[in-house]
């Protein structure tokens, strides 16, 4: 209970403190005050985990503090909600993944145009997708799979941890680009997935790397296909989407984001700050540890991937029957 | 790695300074909760959970837990001394406590309550050390149509056992089920009864619900009546039970802790039946019944140790299966989840630390509490008099804000606030909230389950029949649902009620 009251006094002298500085900010003397990060997932995540790591190395390479505010609910649309009504003077970020800026667009009815509304300002890491199958299935490689999938459509099922989730589109981009269809089932998170999977109740999984792992280490499941360039440390022997000729290069990112409106120099300055904490030691062990992949991407070179990314997003999730807007 | 050595890294991880603080600061909360009316196990838990926020989930996990056994110990202290339970779990306790404590006898009274819950405490804990991992192991072999049987079977048990009346139970557990559809649907993603606010996207929040039925309700009821905060006068003496007491407890105790145990295992038990179980128990088995009431003392002895013993088989099917038995394993569900740890079969192979440091932390904080309880029983006692008028404010604040840090969310205080307004009306009219939020937990596990099994088996009913483990768990749930017809049966239920007492 200390801690809360503590918390509460805390947060009142932050708030008086930042009423008086709000008044005037010139962007050369900037950062004058500490800076918020967002994330779209509870506290404890690894979205939240990965926001505190940046916090954590930041005062290396930045003169004020970050603080990190987790902002989960309504497929991310309330942590935006909240950088949407923050003043575009970067002292608001957002810590953004692929389900809330990527996918959830197509599917609710979001108030904001993503393009128009943020600017990503550098990725930090990134989970890579890979498509798994129980040890005692028949299918020994994916061309097994695709055949057998080509036999008899929307028989074979696959688990994922939602409908809506990355790890899904990524394997329903895959299925669209080698002309099959599998049937989707769904669970609440991608480890009940994954155990659904290694228990022998549902054959195939789409995951990220680490929570396939575990049950690849114990022999219950057996990868196939890893969605990346390149071939994923885990699983050496394990092939890539881009070694089988599918264009299926997508990995969860986590990519900070601003204010559209926001001073480039300021941009600049907090996109100088991601990269040197990106490739910071600490930082990369606490990602290693978190079963990500640390690694700095420019706001330039994600901006341009990004609109790739939701091009094909957009015609996926129109296809499978997710999308609201027709 | 064997199992010597897996408790002795649990051990190990309760002997760093740091969660040995936190076991004991666990144990003390839970004991402040357990002596103080207004506030039990599950509220205190809820409110605490958002300053775990920072500690490792080990750490976060014990303290939590240690709230939840130490308010058991703590309960007891005001049933005997002042004839007001502390928690739910000791209502039985008043019925004999308070008569010894009348007669001059509260020290036995005290001890035995003290001794009894540590004893059937780390009796449960070696029972959830042996059956919680062989029964993950075998939990690969659930998989949705087991899950679903496994959820027919708990909300049938949930309302068998419910005390009181049984159609109120049902109709409590109904409303859980509706509140639980609140919510992004989980197949397609359309909106269920969300009213256009997206906070509701993701249902209505576990915490906010709970501390609204358990604490605003509760304290709102308590300022309408006029508690007599009368506390026995006089020193209390001979803590230590005599031989002759110890001859009348000990086989209380023994059978306490195996009912307790295996009650607690069971979705919708929990520690407050088994402690009504185990008091019908006694009074049937004993050679003198009338004597109960009176001040018995092997009328605090089972109860009191099956309260405890409820605790301890409350955690098996959380940590191997990933289903809450009650509303304090549904609340630590959510706390492992926010922790990014995954309650279930995988558990005990992913964060062997957790489960075993945990399991570690109960034998030592079950000795923490028999300390906290007997020698300084004392303060606790001058804990009783704080005036209702600045512990009631206390609470409520303390609630609103700790719906508030739960999630950074301001429309999770107006869900505390409604549902507490709720809580309050139906508690007046003694309905039970312990079904709503075991209903509210378990709704949206067996609709998953049950739309998940039917894509497997592309929409034929008959996969929950004809796989086995399925079958044999709803074989028995119809069994079980037809068994009140029975006369004898119904009978024998009409031992549980709570309203008997009043």
């Amino acid at each position: 209970m200390k801690e809360i009251i503590k918390m509460l006094v805390l947060s009142l002298l932050l708030f008086g403190f930042s009423a008086v500085i709000l008044a005037a900010e010139e962007p050369d003397k900037y950062p004058s005050r500490p800076v918020t990060l967002t994330g779209a997932f509870a506290a404890g995540g690894s979205t939240d985990l990965t926001c505190r790591a940046i916090a954590s190395v930041a005062p290396k390479y930045f003169s004020q503090p970050i603080i990190t505010m987790p902002k989960p609910g309504g497929a991310g649309l309330v942590a935006l909600q909240n950088l949407a009504s923050a003043k575009p003077d970067g002292y608001t970020y957002h810590l953004g993944r692929p389900s809330e800026m990527s996918i959830a667009p197509f599917i609710e009815k979001v108030p904001f145009d993503m393009e128009k509304d943020f600017i990503p300002v550098g990725q930090v890491a990134q989970d890579r997708i890979v498509f798994s199958v129980y040890t005692n299935s028949p299918w020994k490689t994916i061309e097994e799979l695709i055949g057998a999938a080509r036999k008899e459509p929307e028989k074979i099922k696959f688990a994922c941890s939602s409908p809506t989730a990355t790890t899904r589109l990524g394997l329903e981009k895959f299925c669209y680009e080698a002309g099959i269809k599998l049937a989707c089932v769904p669970f609440k998170g991608g480890t009940p997935a994954a155990i659904a999977v290694a228990g022998g109740h549902i054959p195939v999984l789409t995951s990220t790397v680490s929570e396939a792992l575990p049950h690849v280490q114990r022999g219950d499941l057996r990868v196939l296909l890893t969605c990346a360039d390149q071939r994923a440390k885990e699983y050496p022997d394990v092939p890539t989407a881009k070694e089988k000729g599918f264009e299926v290069n997508f990995g969860i990112w986590c990519t900070v984001f601003a204010r559209k409106e926001t001073p480039p120099v300021i941009l600049g300055k907090f996109e100088e700050l991601l990269k040197k904490a990106a490739e910071d030691k600490e930082f990369v062990a606490a990602m290693t540890k978190l079963g990500s992949e640390p690694g700095f991407v420019s706001a330039k070179d994600f901006a341009e991937y990004w609109v790739k990314e939701r091009r094909w997003i957009g015609d996926i999730v129109r296809q499978v029957g997710l999308s609201k807007t027709p | 790695m064997d199992f010597y050595s897996l408790i002795f890294q649990g051990f190990s991880i309760v002997f760093q300074p740091i969660n040995l603080f936190l076991c004991f600061f666990g144990c003390l909360m839970g004991t402040l909760v357990g002596v103080l009316p207004g506030l039990g196990p599950t509220a205190a838990i809820a409110l605490l959970l958002p300053t775990t926020f920072h500690f490792t989930p080990v750490s976060a996990i014990i303290t939590l837990c240690g709230i939840y056994y130490g308010a058991m110990y703590g309960g007891s202290t005001t049933s005997i001394l002042v004839n007001i339970p502390g928690e739910a779990a000791s209502v039985v306790t008043t019925l004999d406590g308070y008569k010894m404590a009348q007669d001059g006898r509260a020290g036995p009274a005290l001890g035995i309550a003290a001794f009894g819950s540590y004893i059937a405490g780390t009796l449960s804990i070696v029972g959830l050390m042996f059956l919680a991992p062989p029964l993950a192991r075998a939990a690969l072999a659930f998989g949705p149509p087991e899950y679903f049987s496994l959820m027919c079977l708990g909300l049938t048990i949930l309302i068998y056992l419910a005390s009181g009346s049984m159609i109120k139970a049902l109709m409590m557990a109904a409303l859980g089920l509706i509140i639980g559809c609140i919510g992004a649907d989980m197949l397609t993603n359309v909106h269920r009864f969300t009213l256009g606010i997206p906070e509701l996207m993701d249902g209505v929040g576990l915490i906010p619900l709970v501390m609204g039925l358990f604490g605003i309700s509760e304290v709102l009821l308590n300022i309408e009546v006029q508690v007599k905060q009368e506390i026995l006068k006089g020193k209390i003496k001979n803590l230590l039970p005599n031989l002759q007491e110890w001859k009348h407890s000990a086989k209380p105790i023994l059978r306490g802790s195996l009912l307790g145990f295996f009650l607690g295992i069971l979705p919708g038990a929990g520690p407050a039946i088994s402690s009504f179980v185990s008091y019908a128990v006694e009074k049937r088995v004993s050679r003198h019944p009338g004597k109960f009431g009176q001040g018995a003392i092997e009328g605090v002895a089972g109860p009191e140790s099956a309260n405890n013993a409820a605790t301890g088989g409350s955690f098996i099917p959380l940590f191997s299966l990933g289903i809450p038995s009650n509303s304090v394993m549904a609340i630590l569900l959510g706390a492992l989840m926010i922790h990014g740890v995954i309650p279930g079969p995988s558990l005990m192979q992913q964060n062997p630390d957790l489960f075993w440091g945990v399991v570690a932390s109960m034998y030592v904080g079950n000795i923490m509490l028999l300390v906290l309880n007997l020698p300084l029983i004392g303060l606790w006692v001058k804990l009783l008099r704080v005036p209702y008028a600045i512990l009631f404010p206390l609470i409520l604040l303390f609630c609103l804000i700790g719906a508030y840090t739960a999630s950074n969310k301001i429309v999770d205080v107006y869900i505390m606030i409604f549902f507490g307004l709720m809580g309050y009306l139906l508690r007046k009219y003694r309905y039970e909230a312990a079904p709503l939020i075991l209903a509210f937990v378990l709704g949206p596990m067996l609709e998953d389950a049950l739309r998940q099994s039917l894509i497997i088996s592309e929409g034929s009913p008959m996969i929950f029949f004809t796989r086995p483990i399925s079958g044999t768990i709803l074989v028995f749930t119809i069994l079980l649902l037809l068994s009140p017809m029975l006369p004898k049966i119904r009978e024998r239920r009409q031992v549980l009620p709570l309203d008997k007492k009043n």
